[in-house]
């Protein structure tokens, strides 16, 4: 048996409720289902009142509108929240790629590979920017040329 | 007689990998001084470092996957493997010996909230869809068992035959074949001799191998972590200098 009914997660698309974001799922004799979306104005040009926008509203009810749309801004919130988070921690995680890079180099300058300072080596290792690895690894180039 | 226990660290096949097994084995040192270290690596690359850091330096072939043969040699009996590009950044480090617990090996987990990092986790058998479930990156074994020296004996040799096309099971995908985690899979899976191995889980694993490829926001462990992998972000290729 056919039917044509509108999807309970309809939203305005504005804060004046102009426009409204509404989902149309039919089945036809056969049995298949095809949901169509849509974007409908509540009036047409000429000012006159949409019909289709009016049978959402009576068919979905207006507080469950204003709750999805309440629900979908919280959703869309939290995952643009959540997506700057992990550029930042992404963000992080390449400095630290770089960093560990920085610090094997340092490590390969002749007078640091050759120091036997284990104190100042292990925290040019555990150094957390790359001003920290360039102030250890010139304490331990002066130390080194001190003993010379 | 108290068993013996150390790190084994693999620096073979490329300058690169040497120089990232040196770090770690400072690193590890920098927390846990009197650790045992063996290093393992080439003849061409070991200068006064290595000699200095290790307890133990062992010299093997030039292979990509030395490091199964590598850690086939350890000359501890409950040794702790740790891939090359990983460091130590905490002294819980000096717990490692407690998660071997009853198990003959254990290991760090692929999950699949973590398997965006993947390359290939997924693959076909004759019998149907199968997936790795064990990271070789990071592995805590009891060589005293004689079980776990053979099961060593044979990941390498298996992996050697792999990796060389002597060896290959009908119904896998060619693919499979660069990873010695498809080795790890047949062994621990396939074959009957060692069906009753007990093999476990690093107890919060993400600290004992936390990929810094993985994103902060998505996957931490519970605790602090104690050995990050650079695995994704080095170019291994590239003279560090």
């Amino acid at each position: 048996m056919s039917y044509r009914k509108w999807l309970d997660n309809a939203f305005w698309e504005n804060e004046d409720r102009s426009q409204l974001n509404c989902i149309l799922e039919m089945e036809d004799d056969v049995g298949r289902v095809t949901r169509q979306v849509m974007k409908l104005n509540r009036h047409d040009k000429e000012g006159n009142e949409n019909e289709l926008f009016n049978e959402v509203v009576d068919s979905v009810g207006e507080a469950q509108i204003d709750k999805e749309t309440t629900d979908r801004e919280e959703r869309k919130k939290a995952e643009a929240e959540e997506h700057k988070q992990r550029e930042v921690e992404h963000e992080k995680a390449r400095k630290l790629e770089k960093l560990f890079n920085y610090k094997l180099e340092a490590f390969e300058v002749e007078e640091i590979k050759n120091s036997k300072n284990r104190k100042l080596k292990s925290k040019l290792r555990r150094a957390k920017s790359r001003i920290e690895v360039d102030l250890y690894s010139i304490m331990i180039l002066q130390e080194q040329i001190g003993d010379e | 007689m108290e068993k013996t226990k150390g790190f084994v660290i693999v620096g073979s096949h490329k300058r690169n990998f040497y120089l990232y097994a040196l770090n770690l084995a400072e690193s590890l040192r920098d927390y846990y001084e009197d650790c045992n270290i063996c290093l393992v690596t080439e003849e061409r690359f070991i200068d006064e470092r290595g000699h200095d850091v290790a307890d133990t330096v062992i010299f093997c072939e030039d292979h990509y996957r030395a490091k199964l043969w590598g850690m086939a040699q350890s000359p501890y009996d409950i040794t702790m493997y740790i891939d090359a590009d990983m460091e130590c950044e905490h002294e819980d480090i000096v717990k490692v010996w407690d998660e071997m617990k009853d198990y003959d090996m254990v290991y760090s987990e692929l999950t699949d909230d973590r398997s965006y990092i993947y390359a290939e986790r997924d693959f076909d058998t004759p019998e149907g869809k199968a997936q790795f479930t064990l990271c070789g990156g990071v592995c805590l074994y009891d060589m005293s068992k004689p079980i776990v020296r053979e099961f060593m004996q044979d990941w390498w040799e298996l992996t050697y035959k792999q990796m060389n096309d002597t060896w290959w099971p009908e119904g896998y995908a060619d693919s499979l074949k660069s990873w010695d985690q498809f080795s790890l899979w047949w062994l621990t899976e396939k074959e009957e001799k060692y069906k009753d191995l007990k093999i476990g889980i690093f107890d919060d694993d993400l600290r004992w191998n936390y990929y810094n490829a993985f994103n902060w926001a998505r996957t931490q462990p519970e605790d602090e972590v104690i050995l990050r992998h650079f695995s994704a972000g080095l170019d291994k290729d590239k003279p560090i200098v």
